[in-house]
């Protein structure tokens, strides 16, 4: 597969755009098999800020090589925009102090980046419209933080009236 | 000519009306060819495709697209399918597909109440329907019977016999909604085709929380096992057959029908009886489509009312955090609902209604509220908690009164195989409005009662589809007014008969599946009457 | 009595309805009362109705069914009618056809009757039967479809070389050496209960083979495993109280879950065993547990959490895996869970005992037809669905990644499985027909021996 550069990977993504969901459905995850290994720097910056946006330490590392393959793949200036959340989140650490995330009009990049690893992390779904891209479904933090209680959704819940006693 | 067939019925539509009455010929003996658009997929294709869908919120996602047999989608972007003409835009929902559009549905299996046949003369608005509530009470009973349904006895619908299946036990989220509502408001069971035991080889529900867009158990009946039964009943089932032309001959019966192959080559089939179940736009488009020097204006379109008369159910939503944890999420996803406002002197006045209240999980539907709202770290962990554990959404099944303007026609837009595209007119009149405003009056007074917070309506004169399509082939007495008989037969030829929610018409305040499939066996026990000699 | 009993049954549609109107009469009634409850027991321990009663129609009127690839075997109206049932019968001719074989006219049952199982029966349980059939049932003149086989195999006289050779008519003798539970249990066990006419193998005349007695044999489609206290091949590595419980409700708390005609004994005739006879035939099969072993704890309300789910499900570790995972995921991992340890309260397949059989018949048979307890949850069966590559990769990738076996099937097996089995001279065991492969065979044993004893005159 290394004769799939990043650039086939993002034509095949285009393609997959092309021909509508169907099609996307099914090259994915060739497309994200096939993505190289991000660098293990890089992959350390995106766990990094993944904990800190997340308040996390526990986040699944393969996971984390997952959404950052995607990212990649369907996010806009990724890999700049990534970088320049790192030294902003270094130098500002006290941005994420609030309850909501404000980083004002001259880091509105870096915010939207924070925003959708967050939708990564916590949907399994990276970008959207086009350019949308699955990742997981079980594993998002949206799901394991109700695991206690409910079940993923197509997933049994339990015998047929198990759901009649209190949660 | 090997692009020729012939049967003696041929139906276009292999949803769960044309499934239904299909199989029912068949098994009297007829030979039966069931044409239909779209492809063939397992179920648990489905599933693998709907968990590994970037959309799961768009019940459409699991469900193949293809450019041959084109439905309106929604996601990743709105393919406009659909060309909106009117003033409200008709967002139609359906499944080109084996087994049609209830592969994704909630299997409410609601009768009509018996009110809802004499509108007119009882309220002085919309239209009496040619046969009355106790003429179909059999036929309703029969589809029960085939799916399996359950519910409330007293919902406003007399029965002669009990129903088949006991119902589904109640979700902690209804037991709560029920008890605070109450007396005021009465929440009951739904109608639904949704196994509480092992019933016709198909498991009780285990509560996957999925029935939309797709249940992975097949505890809740759908198209898809109508299908499968008409098969097993000996009907022909050929997919990806796209009938473009109805033929008819010098006396202006039916002779054939025309359809592509996704190939595009053409086959000719014929028949002596010809039933078209293609949905409540697709069969009105087709019936445009197909003009010739005598019928200009298309078949069965005489007097001008194919396609016209387009009603669904125009929802409003509302959404909010009860004030206490009742987690929407366990069990089925669409289980009770409120039901007093569905008839009473009022309907003179304005529209009647449903209240359906979710137990779907509203954790995706949260998280990304909270994300977009800014939430991170702890306090979006705490807060997905918190709403998806109180989050309670509502949303009527509100009457939309028959009017011949709002109607289907073809676009000037072509799809792949060269076949006009719909376009639909729909505007919501005052009847509805006044309606909406009860509706939303009672949501208010519902949320209040519930403590709610965070109370979100619909934009006021928003309007949402729920995907009950009909009035667009309505069945009548009156050739000037109605495009079939009482029967589901075309007024201008003998042999052509439609089935499926565009002969209703009326849309009532029901999901109307069953009174779809009810009226299709009835019109499966006609053809058979009137073909028994033949 | 007799006379105003059957004057009764008349009147009344079932059993416990007329059982219930007896209460209140004399004591002689009384006494023939418990007779015919007790009989009525002996009925249930011997699953009569699995047979004899088919589906939708009245207690023992008989018409069930039994495919065999010779054409179909229709069982008997065993109710009291004089005209269609066994109505005329006297004790003695009922006590011969149950324990001998024979029918009041003198002709032979096939052994698909299990009766040289039934021939273990006490007198005292034969009468209580006996009772039940003649007072307790009532009487239906409807003659279900005949048995009509193709000749040679409507040979019945035959059966009769066969008994000489294989029916050991004896009741079944105590041995005083062992516990009252144990000997009850091994009365069950060999008698009423005809455990063996599944689990132990056939020799070529299709008669059970003494010294593998429960063994474990195929039923064609269905596989009847090993149930001696053998513990590597057997159930020697389960408790009394799971086999107790696995009896009652179809679960055992090591993950045993029953399906197929086993789950069919449970819910006709095991689960209405009074406790003290499953304790009996746990002491009998499991005679090296004490009994004493931990409680099972049913999960009460309160401890039913959820377990949380997770899973490597990424566009990558999806890409990676077969078509048996795949099949798994899109079909099983709803209710079973990604990982097989299943979800909730529904079973889970990991350490499952059904994995650890010789053979892959048996989840691929669950995987076909669903497992449909008459009470409880079931199991959609995927006939219809997976094709029978898919139900063999399924199979497989069940046995190998839950059970971590190295047994697998194909799916030319599967498509055996999916026409009701091979065609083998071994096919048709038990109820599925065995008869047909005895006569068979029987029918040239009897023309050799008749040849021979012709010569011998000679």
């Amino acid at each position: 597969m290394t004769d799939i550069s990043r650039r086939r990977v993002i034509q095949m993504a285009g393609g997959f755009a092309l021909t509508g969901v169907a099609g996307r459905w099914l090259a994915v995850p060739e497309a994200l098999a096939a993505a190289e290994a991000p660098a293990t720097d890089q992959m350390n910056d995106f766990l990094a800020i993944s904990r800190q946006l997340t308040q996390n330490e526990s986040l699944d590392e393969n996971l984390a090589g997952a959404l950052l393959q995607a990212g990649k793949l369907a996010l806009a200036d990724f890999d700049d925009r990534l970088a320049r959340l790192k030294s902003l989140l270094s130098e500002q650490p006290q941005l994420l102090a609030q309850p909501t995330l404000a980083f004002g009009e001259a880091h509105a990049a870096e915010e939207t980046l924070a925003r959708d690893m967050l939708s990564g992390w916590y949907t399994g779904v990276v970008g959207s419209g086009e350019q949308a891209v699955y990742v997981t479904y079980l594993n998002s933090l949206s799901n394991q933080v109700v695991a206690d209680t409910l079940v993923p959704p197509s997933f049994s819940y339990g015998p047929c009236g198990s759901w009649h006693r209190a949660p | 000519m090997s692009n020729e067939q012939v049967a003696d019925v041929v139906v276009v539509g292999a949803g769960i009306c044309g499934s239904l009455l299909a199989t029912r010929l068949a098994r009297a003996g007829r030979s039966v060819l069931l044409l239909e658009s779209g492809p063939r997929k397992s179920r648990g294709e489905l599933v693998q495709r709907y968990r590994e869908s970037a959309f799961k919120s768009d019940y459409m996602s699991p469900y193949p697209y293809s450019e041959m047999a084109p439905q309106p989608r929604f996601t990743p972007e709105p393919n406009h399918y659909l060309e909106q003409a009117g003033p409200n835009p008709f967002h139609a929902q359906y499944i080109r597909m084996f087994g049609g559009t209830t592969w994704h549905w909630a299997a409410q299996l609601w009768r009509f109440v018996p009110n809802d046949f004499r509108q007119h003369s009882l309220y002085g608005v919309g239209k009496d329907w040619p046969i009355s509530y106790d003429e179909l009470e059999d036929y309703y009973y029969q589809v029960e019977v085939i799916a399996g349904v359950g519910g409330e006895p007293d919902n406003g619908s007399p029965r002669a016999k009990p129903f088949p299946m006991e119902r589904v036990p109640a979700s902690y989220l209804q037991q709560r909604v029920t008890d605070r509502l109450a007396p005021d408001y009465r929440v009951i069971d739904d109608a639904t085709g949704r196994n509480s035991r092992s019933y016709d080889g198909r498991p009780a529900c285990c509560g996957n929380n999925n029935c939309m867009p797709i249940c992975p158990i097949d505890a809740q009946y759908h198209g898809g096992l109508a299908a499968q039964e008409a098969e097993a009943a000996g009907v022909e089932v050929i997919t990806e057959a796209v009938v473009y032309r109805l033929e008819h001959d010098d006396r202006g019966a039916i002779s054939a029908v025309h359809y592509y192959d996704w190939q595009k080559n053409s086959h000719r089939v014929s028949g002596a009886t010809v039933v078209l179940a293609a949905n409540a736009i697709e069969t009105p488009k087709l019936l445009l489509m197909s003009t010739s020097e005598r019928f200009p204006n298309g078949i069965a379109n005489a007097s001008d009312n194919v396609g016209r008369h387009l009603c669904d159910h125009p929802a409003i939503k509302v959404s909010f955090d009860v004030d206490e944890p009742i987690w929407p999420g366990r069990g089925p996803v669409s289980p009770c609902s409120i039901g007093q406002f569905r008839d009473g002197d009022f309907r003179a006045e304005h529209a009647p209604f449903r209240i359906d209240i979710s137990n779907g999980s509203k954790v995706a539907s949260v998280t990304k509220e909270l994300i977009a709202e800014g939430y991170h770290g702890r306090h979006l962990e705490e807060q997905v908690r918190y709403r998806a554990a109180r989050r309670l959404a509502i949303k009527n099944a509100m009457e939309q009164l028959p009017d011949p303007n709002n109607r289907v026609t073809l676009s000037d837009k072509r799809d792949a195989l060269g076949l006009p595209t719909p376009r639909l007119y729909w505007s919501i009149g005052e009847y509805e409005r006044r309606g909406t405003q009860a509706t939303r009056e009672n949501y208010d007074r519902i949320a209040e009662r519930l403590g709610a917070t965070n109370v979100k309506h619909s934009a006021d004169g928003a309007f949402s589809n729920r995907q009950h399509i009909t009035g667009t082939l309505s069945m009548g007495d009156d050739p000037a007014t109605s495009v079939t008989d009482r029967w589901g037969r075309a007024h201008d030829h003998d042999n052509l008969y439609m089935v499926g929610t565009g002969v209703m018409p009326t849309v009532g305040t029901c999901n109307v599946t069953l009174t779809a499939a009810a009226l299709a066996l009835r019109t499966a026990d006609r053809i058979l009457e009137e073909t028994q000699h033949g | 009595m007799g006379n105003r009993l059957n004057a009764r049954t008349g009147l009344v549609a079932s059993a416990l309805l007329l059982i219930g109107g007896l209460a209140q009469v004399a004591q002689a009634d009384s006494d023939d009362q418990t007779l015919i409850e007790r009989g009525e027991a002996v009925a249930i321990a011997g699953d009569c109705a699995a047979c004899h009663t088919e589906h939708g129609q009245p207690a023992f009127s008989g018409g069930h069914p039994i495919q065999s690839p010779l054409g179909t075997i229709f069982t008997t109206n065993i109710t009291p009618s004089s005209e269609a049932g066994i109505g005329d019968y006297s004790l003695e001719q009922f006590s011969d056809a149950l324990r001998q074989g024979v029918r009041a006219d003198g002709s032979h049952l096939y052994p698909a009757m299990p009766y040289t199982a039934y021939a273990k029966l006490s007198d005292d349980d034969v009468e209580a039967l006996y009772a039940y059939f003649m007072h307790g049932v009532a009487p239906v003149d409807a003659t279900p479809p005949q048995t009509d086989l193709p000749f040679p195999f409507n040979l019945r006289f035959s059966m009769a070389a066969w008994n000489l050779l294989f029916l050991d008519d004896q009741p079944y003798q105590p041995d005083s050496k062992k516990s009252d539970a144990w000997n009850r249990g091994a009365y069950l066990v060999q008698g009423a209960a005809h455990c063996g006419t599944c689990h132990t193998p056939r020799n070529l005349l299709m008669a059970e083979k003494p010294d593998q007695a429960l063994a474990g044999a195929s039923l064609g489609t269905w596989y009847a495993p090993d149930i001696t206290a053998d513990p590597e091949t057997g159930i020697g590595d389960w408790r009394r109280d799971q086999l107790v419980d696995y009896l009652q409700s179809g679960h055992a708390s090591n993950g045993a879950t029953a399906g197929g005609p086993m789950l069919e004994a449970i819910d006709k005739s095991f689960s209405r065993l009074p406790q003290s006879d499953l304790e009996a035939i746990a002491t009998y099969l499991l005679p090296a547990d004490s009994g004493e072993g931990e409680p099972v704890s049913e999960p009460t309300e309160a401890s039913q959490g959820i377990a949380p789910l997770t899973d490597n499900d990424t566009p990558a570790a999806l890409a990676e895996i077969g078509s048996g995972e795949r099949v798994y995921r899109d079909n099983c991992a709803a209710c079973h869970a990604p990982d097989g340890r299943g979800l909730n309260g529904l079973p889970a397949l990991t350490g499952h005992p059904v994995l650890d059989k010789p053979n892959a018949d048996n989840v691929a048979m669950a995987v076909l037809e669903g497992v449909w307890p008459e009470h409880g949850q079931g199991m959609l069966g995927f006939a219809d669905e997976l094709d029978d590559a898919q139900v063999a990769d399924v199979t497989h990738y069940v046995m190998t990644a839950f059970g971590d076996s190295d047994v697998t099937i194909d799916a030319a097996r599967v498509g055996e499985l999916r026409a009701g089995g091979a065609p083998s001279p071994l096919l048709p065991l038990a109820r599925a027909g065995m008869a047909v492969g005895v006569v068979a065979l029987l029918a040239l044993l009897g023309g050799w021996l008749w040849r021979r004893r012709r010569q011998h005159r000679r």
